[in-house]
């Protein structure tokens, strides 16, 4: 029960961009988590309150598509908001196809990256007013 | 014996009908000897699709022999999704008109389908009616594939160039919202390491940017062999320390570990070779997400020094062994295509080395890790320009 800290998961393969979202969430008074494979997804997911996800969509080795895909089938996890982020030309078709609820292309802008998350976190709130 | 004048005559008409018939003879077998001798296949058929010459070519390209085709309908090589262009493109050789540089797909013999190039014109007999058509197939299967491969780069190098821009700007926006004006409580919120360390992440950042667009102006080089080397006696063994120095800011995971059994100068270019390396340890850096070392091994005699570059990763299947070293290739697999790159890394390393009459090699398995090494000779004269 993280009161009003809205948590965010991070996952990006490349260390300086997950680094970078961190410290631009954490500014912002988010509380960030990251993950750069798939196994720890899920293990963030388990022992933490999760409140949004930022996924890259090629995470060397997995498509962030199929995590996508296979996240949002997931009972316990499949209400999470998930943002895709890529720098792939045809990512956003990809990631709307796969199911993700919003996407974000590489490379972007601060304010916008932070309107949209402030936009899904609220949302969040607003219709599931006692998570947990 | 003496000739009366008359017959002197008819035989010299008949000379001259000789003369002509075997000078007409002379230019059809010079024009079969083209048709035959090209590299395109040329058919020729009726308005009725059927099939009444086939040079070489025709054969090479198509797999079926002359014997095998002539009296036979040309929609044989056409794939049954693709029968409507035939009588689509008699219409338009009955009214006179040419095919230019159709392209499309035929199959062959074996039941490969092929991209092919045809050009089709009007035959017409000696009163101007059209009688058949003559055909020119082009296979340009590896040209369309080599176009899908240069599309293909145009995405992932777009893709290699935003990831840094990403990066950076990024850091510089949030460095721009702790320091404006009126923000005071920014500057208590972040640490001065945190400042610190994105600055050095936008260096990192921009010098991965030089290197990506360099790597496209080498490629640009390559093409139009303009690759110029600069030669010089070096240290092999400083220049791989610093190399692998280099590679270490790629990785916060691996241990990057050099066994040099080798002391001594070669003669080549140095940053050249320290490019080659350095590609080589940042693939094995790549391709090895989940193993924790890497070894660079140096061995060497008084001829010649190789320098291998060992992981422990995804590795890489033997039928792609060649195939990587070409210009635009990565090996394909859903789960290869996850991981970042161009696509010329290798085509380049390939092309510095043998322009020092190196060689490099690969040797790998699927899931068991990849050494790649190359090869230089030590004692090169000094004749390069």
């Amino acid at each position: 029960m993280s009161d009003q800290v809205t948590t965010i998961l991070v996952v990006d393969d490349d260390p300086d961009i997950s680094m970078m979202l961190r410290l631009m969430l954490e500014y912002k008074g988010y509380n960030v988590k990251t993950a750069d494979r798939q196994e720890e997804i899920y293990r963030v997911l388990d022992s933490n309150h999760i409140d949004l996800i930022i996924m890259d969509m090629l995470l060397s080795g997995v498509n962030g598509t199929d995590i996508c895909q296979t996240l949002k089938q997931n009972k316990s996890y499949g209400n999470i908001p998930l943002m895709m982020i890529s720098a792939h030309p045809n990512a956003m078709e990809i990631c709307q196809e796969a199911g993700a609820d919003d996407f974000i292309s590489k490379p972007f802008d601060m304010q916008d990256i932070l309107g949209k998350i402030a936009l899904h976190t609220s949302k969040i709130k607003h219709t599931k007013p006692d998570v947990n | 014996m003496a000739k009366p004048p008359t017959l002197t005559v008819n035989k010299t008409m008949q000379d001259i009908l000789d003369a002509e018939r075997k000078a007409a003879e002379e230019h059809r077998a010079r024009l079969v000897a083209i048709v035959e001798s090209s590299e395109d296949a040329i058919i020729s058929k009726t308005l009725e699709s059927i099939i009444t010459s086939w040079n070489a070519s025709a054969q090479r390209v198509f797999g079926y022999s002359a014997e095998e085709m002539i009296g036979q309908s040309i929609t044989k090589l056409i794939p049954e999704e693709l029968l409507d262009e035939e009588p689509q493109i008699i219409d338009r050789l009955k009214r006179g008109e040419r095919v230019d540089h159709f392209e499309t797909q035929r199959r062959t013999k074996d039941g490969r389908i092929i991209e092919v190039s045809l050009t089709i014109s009007p035959i017409k007999d000696s009163q101007g009616t059209i009688i058949g058509a003559s055909k020119i197939a082009r296979d340009i299967t590896e040209i369309k594939k080599l176009e899908q491969r240069k599309d293909d780069f145009i995405k992932m190098a777009s893709h290699e160039l935003k990831t840094p821009i990403t990066s950076i700007k990024g850091y510089v926006q949030l460095l721009q919202n702790i320091y404006s004006e009126g923000n005071e409580d920014g500057m208590v919120k972040v640490s001065a390491t945190t400042v610190k360390s994105s600055l050095n992440t936008i260096s990192k950042q921009v010098d991965k940017l030089t290197r990506l667009v360099s790597e496209l102006l080498d490629l640009s080089r390559i093409e139009s062999g303009k690759l110029e080397l600069y030669m010089t006696e070096f240290d092999l063994g400083t220049m791989i320390e610093e190399a692998v120095q280099d590679a270490r800011h790629l990785t916060s995971k691996h241990a990057l570990v050099v066994h040099n059994n080798f002391e001594g100068k070669i003669y080549g270019d140095r940053d050249r070779l320290s490019q080659v390396l350095l590609n080589l340890l940042a693939n094995a850096i790549k391709y090895s997400p989940d193993s924790l070392e890497i070894d660079i091994i140096v061995t060497g005699d008084k001829k010649s020094v190789s320098v291998s570059v060992k992981d422990y990763g995804i590795g890489i299947d033997k039928k792609e062994h060649t195939r990587i070293f070409e210009r635009f290739y990565r090996v394909e697999g859903k789960s290869e295509q996850t991981y970042p790159g161009f696509g010329i890394g290798l085509f380049i390393a390939n092309e510095i080395v043998h322009r020092h009459d190196g060689t490099i090699r690969v040797e790998s398995e699927k899931n068991k890790g990849s050494i790649f090494t190359f090869t230089l000779p030590i004692n090169l004269k000094p004749n390069y320009r």
